[in-house]
């Protein structure tokens, strides 16, 4: 843990609402909440994974970090420097240094461009090298990623959808960025080649002292991968810890039941399942209180009413329930 | 999953593999579309080596030998009323319908992308460019370009410009769908996460991705740009006498129709011919590009 250094990155209660526009003349009639006050700290070097189900904000706060969306409130800064509110321009410097690899390999590389073309670009948009350098960086940082030189003038198509992600990889890692976004990285492929590319991600953190943001529904992998774990619901922080923490003591009852929904590989054995009721509200009609009282097994009166508040139990471990 | 991963890698390696060959190859299993492409390149060849394809210069005149019919010794399409020789004026004809029809197909692409570009990049101007394009749409074709001949005045290089304004609309209508589809997706994504500018994106990412309706759109409006040529031309707005023209041939034969219908009947078939090649090979072009038809075969 380096809790003690100054964060990589840091947000400050962050909002990302999408308007619901409507009527004859597009009033915004409601917000869509994808993001609600998130708060939390990367750290030079860790890994911090964000879990929650489908819908829950996660791609959405990794999206709006990097600036691809433009947040609704609240501050991001990275380095100390505020960047949230920087235009395209200025905000070109800090993109080299935050990258993204998309979840899906077969969308995320244009078809018709090759792949060597497609990984020179990086250097083009961010450096001066000539044609040759910048060649022979792409050969590099295919090698790097465990693909061969021949490699260089095929199109995406000619890929596995592993590949195609050591390729998405390569293309994050080339300008040697300290903070890399996995957005469901590691979800659209099969478990063995799930298993090389997160292999690949470690081996490359360890080499070039790497910062991720490991965006997952997969909490396997997560508890694999990550230093510490941020679980989101309905666009807000329901609790935040070390893996060991969350995984061996989970305090918020959102937290338990994804955790008892883990399949285990043992037949036959009855697991105490923490079971949620209902299903999961919209994000344009948030519910009052606690945003998880509606499905929550423990609901009291006050979680209908009061917002609990994010609060540490043990150190480093936050969460935010009146229950626990 | 990886049932679903390897299919997904199938039908885009079906869809992207050598996009090019497969798609001609299978343009070529379109009995129609063959005999369309093979009118077309008879055509583009007709007009390329037209001095060498004739006897005569289109504009002779011999006035001992008018009105002849097909088939005379020395003129195996006849002559006009003015004896000029029908097959010469036919294959000039050639020149001057494929270099109008390709000049305006290429102003209004131009324009047309353009305005779809832009509108369909930014959604701040998307408005503003539709209404444009609507305003365009309001008119019936022909009208619209004879109302900018009516400004303009008539001349071939006039018809350009307006079968070019006419074909606008449609061209950005089509960029425009195909650029919102493409700008969802992750590799769109992915550049502007790397910090590429939005002409970068727009011209080396979104364009390359959405030629094939554009394809289409531009061999199809070919047909329409030549048979709107010869029209504007019959009705005495285009080319006017005596360039061989096939409308302004038409429109000096209607007055012989009965002595010599062949003066009228001869660039009609041409006209005819050409539209019809352009129409079966633009419909050829777009089942062949079409990734759909691809699963029904």
């Amino acid at each position: 843990m380096l809790t003690d250094s100054t964060p990589l990155l840091e947000t400050n209660k962050l909002k990302k609402y999408y308007p619901i526009k409507g009527g004859l003349f597009k009033k915004t009639i409601g917000n869509v909440k994808a993001v609600q006050n998130v708060s939390f700290q990367i750290y030079e070097g860790e890994t911090l994974g964000v879990v929650g189900e489908s819908g829950c904000g996660k791609s959405t706060l990794g999206r709006t970090i990097l600036g691809l969306e433009k947040s609704t409130g609240g501050s991001i800064s990275f380095r100390g420097k505020t960047i949230h509110h920087l235009s395209e321009s200025k905000l070109k410097k800090f993109k080299k240094d935050m990258q993204m690899v998309f979840q899906d390999p077969f969308a995320s590389l244009n078809p018709r461009q090759r792949i060597g073309d497609a990984l020179e670009e990086v250097f083009v948009i961010h450096t001066n090298l000539n044609k040759s350098e910048r060649k022979k960086r792409v050969l590099l940082l295919l090698k790097e990623v465990g693909l061969k030189e021949e490699h260089y003038r095929r199109y995406p198509h000619e890929f596995s959808g592993g590949q195609r992600q050591r390729i998405g990889i390569a293309r994050a890692i080339a300008l040697n960025p300290s903070l890399i976004v996995c957005d469901e990285a590691v979800s659209a492929l099969d478990v063995s080649v799930q298993a090389q590319v997160i292999k690949l991600l470690k081996d490359l953190q360890e080499k070039y002292k790497l910062t991720y943001m490991f965006i997952s529904h997969d909490l396997g992998v997560v508890k694999h991968m990550c230093d510490r774990v941020l679980v989101m619901y309905l666009g807000t922080m329901v609790e935040l810890g070390s893996s060991e923490q969350i995984y061996r003591n989970p305090l918020h009852p959102y937290t338990k039941a994804l955790l008892s929904a883990i399949p285990r590989p043992v037949p036959g054995r009855k697991k105490n399942r923490v079971k949620m009721q209902g299903d999961i509200p919209s994000a344009s009609n948030y519910p009052n209180g606690c945003p998880f009282h509606t499905r929550c097994p423990l609901a009291q009166d006050r979680c209908r009413t009061i917002v609990p508040e994010w609060r540490e139990v043990e150190e480093g471990h936050f969460v935010a329930c009146h229950e626990v | 999953m990886e049932n679903s991963a390897t299919a997904k890698l199938e039908t885009l390696k079906e869809k992207e593999e050598k996009i090019f060959l497969q798609t001609v190859k299978r343009l070529l299993k379109n009995k129609l579309a063959v005999t369309g492409l093979v009118i077309i390149i008879l055509q583009v060849i007709f007009a390329i080596l037209a001095p060498l394809l004739v006897s005569y210069s289109p504009n002779q005149q011999n006035l001992s030998e008018t009105n002849l019919g097909i088939g005379s010794s020395h003129h195996f399409l006849g002559t006009d009323n003015y004896g000029r020789d029908i097959w010469t004026r036919v294959v000039y004809g050639a020149r001057i319908s494929l270099i109008v029809g390709l000049s305006a197909v290429s102003l209004g692409l131009v324009g047309g992308l353009i305005l779809g570009l832009l509108g369909g990049y930014y959604r701040r101007i998307d408005g503003i460019v539709m209404r444009i394009v609507d305003l365009l749409f309001a008119f019936p074709g022909i009208l619209l370009a004879m109302l900018i001949i009516a400004i303009l005045g008539t001349s071939l290089v006039n018809v350009v410009i307006a079968i070019s304004v006419w074909s606008i609309p449609g061209c950005a209508r089509i960029v425009r769908g195909s650029v919102l589809s493409i700008k969802k997706q992750e590799y769109i994504m992915a550049m502007k996460s790397l910090g590429a500018s939005d002409i970068r994106i727009l011209f080396k990412h979104i364009l390359p991705n959405c030629t094939a309706p554009i394809i289409v759109f531009a061999t199809m409006r070919m047909a329409t740009a030549i048979l709107s040529t010869s029209a504007l031309s019959f009705l005495g707005l285009g080319a006017q006498p005596p360039t061989p023209e096939w409308g302004a041939m038409i429109a000096a034969g209607q007055d012989f129709m009965w002595d010599a219908p062949h003066m009228a009947i001869v660039p009609g078939i041409a006209i005819m011919l050409t539209v019809f090649a352009f129409n079966v090979v633009g419909d050829g072009l777009r089942d062949a590009l079409d990734p759909n038809m691809e699963m029904n075969m």
